[in-house]
């Protein structure tokens, strides 16, 4: 049996193919990404600063014991349910050193802030009255912490003297766990901050110079306890790769403070709102993200060993 | 000529290897195309990736200058990012505001705005002065705003051109290869058609020819085998009807031999019959003087019609060789006028000649004794048929080509059912004894040795018309077979 087999007129055929292979070939852009057209040479120059003013905005500063971003990270959600509690907008401000936000505290530039120990002993020493602590974190139901002295893991050092000689980090001038501790320490060995170690770095952040020993870039740390475990816990390479050689003794924890610039009924609702905080289970997690269980009022005499061995240390 | 109808006259070889060049080049037109738009796409992709790579890095250094507001380290950050080739500009924006822009005077709001929201997704920028390749970066998940980084894509056209050169010129021996291949291909496809052309061309059915060995794959093989046994199978039929040819020859020779016999039996029996009975008697020797005289006469008489009959015989089998001068048909006419005026004139039966038109200025190829026996025929015939008393008319006449000599009688013409028998040999309508049946037949052989044509017309009036039309003389006479 023959089929006749249904074939397309050539004319038609060529037809299609003509009008279809230019559309198939530039149907093909040159480029993946859309296209938008502008006019840069004659448009406006735009703002360089934020177009709406801030006013009532409650300036919040955390002294610098973690890096920026980590800071950023850490305490973005904490300020988020503090706005909420104290409805207010929370500004949060940070400096590189303690003593940028020291600074920013005793002009009136800084609302509030939570500043190391260290700093708050500094504080206190050039601007009595300035700020008020209005609380004080608890972790693991304590408001205390230690220094740590941290070395890598493989290294030989079992003790702050082994390390006479070799790569030291620092925190920060004002800190009392990542310079204060130790630089007494080696004072009572008889010995000097500067010309003890080989080297000596000022990390500005207790995190920094975890990372730094982990690293093997420094032979030694002194650090902030807190921190250390937090870390520890989390990172299983910090765990292993470092190893603490000395622990202080415990020291009040850094506090928050509040200028005493700002009235004291708002004083008054910055502490009840952060003394209550670990009340509302959203702040709670929040404060789990920086490490605190909750916040309390500031014992008495709570720093009173730092401020000892602080001002005791400097001359 | 259409070019469709000059593309049909192209040698086959060349449609060929046209078609193919075309096909090459085609091919690789669209792969050109197609490959270039593919690799400008990979490119851009490639650019995209390698900037939003700039970018992060940016995004992760500029983070803690912004947290911190240390605009200078941030201002820094950005000129260094700025200062990698191929970054047309870049910028840090969070709400709405540039904290740190590579553009000298100041970050064009347009560029702001082609972004409205997060998104991080390239798009290209085309403004006068360029096309630019635009990435976003968030810094901290956007929280502390964003990264533009603009990659100039005239370098994506440098790259680009840097990759078309020898994509162009691997393309372009390609086609030179392409095209020889294609010419080669081309010419090795037709050479087995040219094999069987020259085979067709040469082959003769008288001679053996050589079977063709075709080179070429597997189809041309089985052409070319089709070929030679197609070849063979004509030649056979062609021996075959040639047999057949040779068979139906010898047939109608042996008929032809069958029938002259007859008639020459027939022609050679009534002489013999009168020589017998002359001879017997003769031998009884009974008969007087004066009757065995008139017996001789008679044996004699006998003996010369036997004679005549074998002259007749020979001359209508064995043609001598042509003798052709040019002559006018109107002095042929003349000639037999001549020759049979006075034989006719005991009859009282005129002969006139005449001339046609312009036919006495014509000139004929004739041998002009054998002409003249065939005229003398047709003459013959015509007195027998014509009355005493008639005329006979021989009449010159001339058309294209030919000139003629009509012989015009006033018998009773021919009849219907014996005209296409009056050439036959031995057909004769005269009693018996009076014709041999070979006049005819003889004029024709005559007029057919000289390529001429032998007519007869039987006018409605009555009488017949035999001419003969013989082919006019091309300038100077000449001699033939």
């Amino acid at each position: 049996m023959r089929v006749r087999r249904a074939t397309w007129p050539r004319s038609i055929m060529s037809a299609i193919l003509v009008a279809t292979l230019p559309q198939a070939l530039l149907g093909c852009p040159s480029s993946p990404y859309p296209e938008v057209a502008v006019d840069l040479a004659t448009s406006r120059v735009a703002p360089t600063s934020p177009q709406k003013p801030r006013h009532g905005v409650l300036r919040f500063s955390v002294a610098g014991m973690q890096s920026p971003q980590d800071t950023f990270a850490a305490y973005s959600r904490f300020l988020e349910r503090l706005e909420a509690k104290l409805e207010v907008e929370i500004a949060l401000v940070q400096r590189r050193t303690y003593q940028e936000v020291n600074e920013l505290l005793a002009s009136g530039q800084l609302d509030a802030a939570l500043v190391c120990t260290g700093g708050y002993v500094d504080l206190e020493r050039r601007s009595p009255g300035a700020v008020e602590v209005v609380a004080v974190p608890v972790v693991h139901g304590r408001s205390t912490y230690q220094s740590y002295i941290v070395v890598p893991a493989a290294s030989r050092a079992h003790e702050l003297a082994d390390l006479r000689g070799k790569r030291f980090a620092f925190t920060d001038e004002l800190s009392l766990s990542g310079f204060g501790y130790p630089s007494r320490l080696l004072r009572t060995m008889g010995a000097d901050a500067a010309t003890f170690f080989g080297s000596v770095t000022f990390t500005q952040s207790h995190d920094r110079s975890i990372d730094a020993v982990a690293k093997g870039v420094v032979e030694g740390a002194a650090v902030d306890s807190l921190i250390y475990d937090d870390l520890a816990r989390s990172s299983p390479h910090i765990r292993a790769a470092t190893r603490v050689i000395h622990r202080s003794p415990p020291y009040g924890v850094a506090p928050v403070v509040v200028s005493t610039r700002i009235p004291p009924e708002r004083r008054a609702a910055i502490r009840d709102a952060l003394l209550h905080l670990h009340e509302d289970p959203e702040a709670r997690a929040a404060l789990g993200l920086v490490g605190f269980d909750r916040f309390s009022a500031p014992e008495p005499g709570l720093y009173a060993d730092a401020a000892a061995l602080l001002l005791g240390a400097r001359p | 000529m259409t070019w469709a109808a000059r593309l049909g006259r192209l040698p086959l070889w060349t449609k060929l290897a046209a078609f193919a060049v075309v096909g090459v080049v085609a091919t690789h037109a669209v792969h050109l195309v197609i490959g270039n738009r593919v690799a400008s796409r990979a490119l851009a992709r490639d650019q995209a990736q390698l900037g939003a790579g700039v970018a992060r890095l940016l995004a992760g250094e500029a983070a803690d200058p912004i947290l911190l507001h240390d605009n200078v380290t941030l201002s820094e950050v950005v000129a260094r990012a700025a200062a990698i080739p191929g970054v047309a500009y870049t910028f840090v924006v969070r709400d709405g505001a540039v904290l740190a822009s590579s553009f000298p005077d100041g970050t064009p709001a347009a560029l702001l705005e082609v972004r409205t929201g997060g998104e991080s997704a390239p798009i290209v920028v085309v403004d006068a002065a360029g096309r630019f390749l635009d990435l976003q970066e968030p810094i901290l998940g956007g929280e502390a705003g964003h990264v533009r980084l603009g990659i100039d894509m005239a370098l994506l056209q440098s790259t680009r051109r840097q990759i078309a050169l020898p994509l162009g010129l691997v393309a372009l021996s390609v086609i030179i290869v392409g095209v020889i291949a294609s010419v080669i291909v081309g010419r090795s496809v037709v050479r087995p058609l040219e094999d069987l052309v020259s085979a067709a061309d040469r082959f003769d059915l008288d001679s053996e020819v050589a079977p063709i060995q075709p080179r070429g794959g597997p189809e041309v093989t089985i052409l070319g085998e089709r070929f030679n046994r197609m070849m063979k199978r004509l030649r056979s039929a062609y021996a075959e009807q040639e047999q057949a040819r040779q068979k139906a020859m010898a047939t109608e020779r042996l008929a032809a031999l069958g029938s002259l016999v007859a008639g020459v039996a027939h022609e050679v029996n009534n002489p013999l019959a009168g020589l017998k009975n002359c001879v017997h008697t003769l031998r009884l020797g009974d008969t007087d003087e004066p009757t065995r005289a008139e017996y001789l006469d008679l044996m004699d008489e006998g003996l010369d019609r036997i004679r005549d009959v074998v002259r007749r015989l020979l001359e209508f089998g064995r043609p001598r060789p042509l003798e052709l001068v040019a002559v006018s048909p109107q002095a042929l006419a003349e000639d037999v006028r001549r020759l049979v005026a006075p034989v006719l004139r005991r009859r009282r039966i005129e002969l006139d000649t005449v001339c046609d038109g312009d036919a006495g200025e014509a000139q004929v190829s004739a041998d002009p004794r054998q002409i003249g026996q065939a005229l003398l025929n047709l003459v013959l015939n015509a007195a027998y048929v014509t009355p005493d008393g008639g005329q006979i008319t021989v009449r010159a006449r001339r058309r294209p080509g030919r000139g003629g000599i009509a012989v015009v009688d006033a018998g009773p013409g021919i009849p219907d059912g014996i005209r296409d028998r009056i050439v036959d040999p031995f057909f004769s309508t005269k009693p018996e004894g009076e014709g041999t049946g070979l006049g005819l037949s003889v004029t024709r052989a005559i007029v057919d040795s000289h390529r001429g044509e032998l007519e007869f017309d039987c006018p409605p009036e009555g009488g017949t018309i035999a001419t003969i039309w013989l082919p006019e003389a091309q300038g100077a006479a000449r001699h033939g077979p």
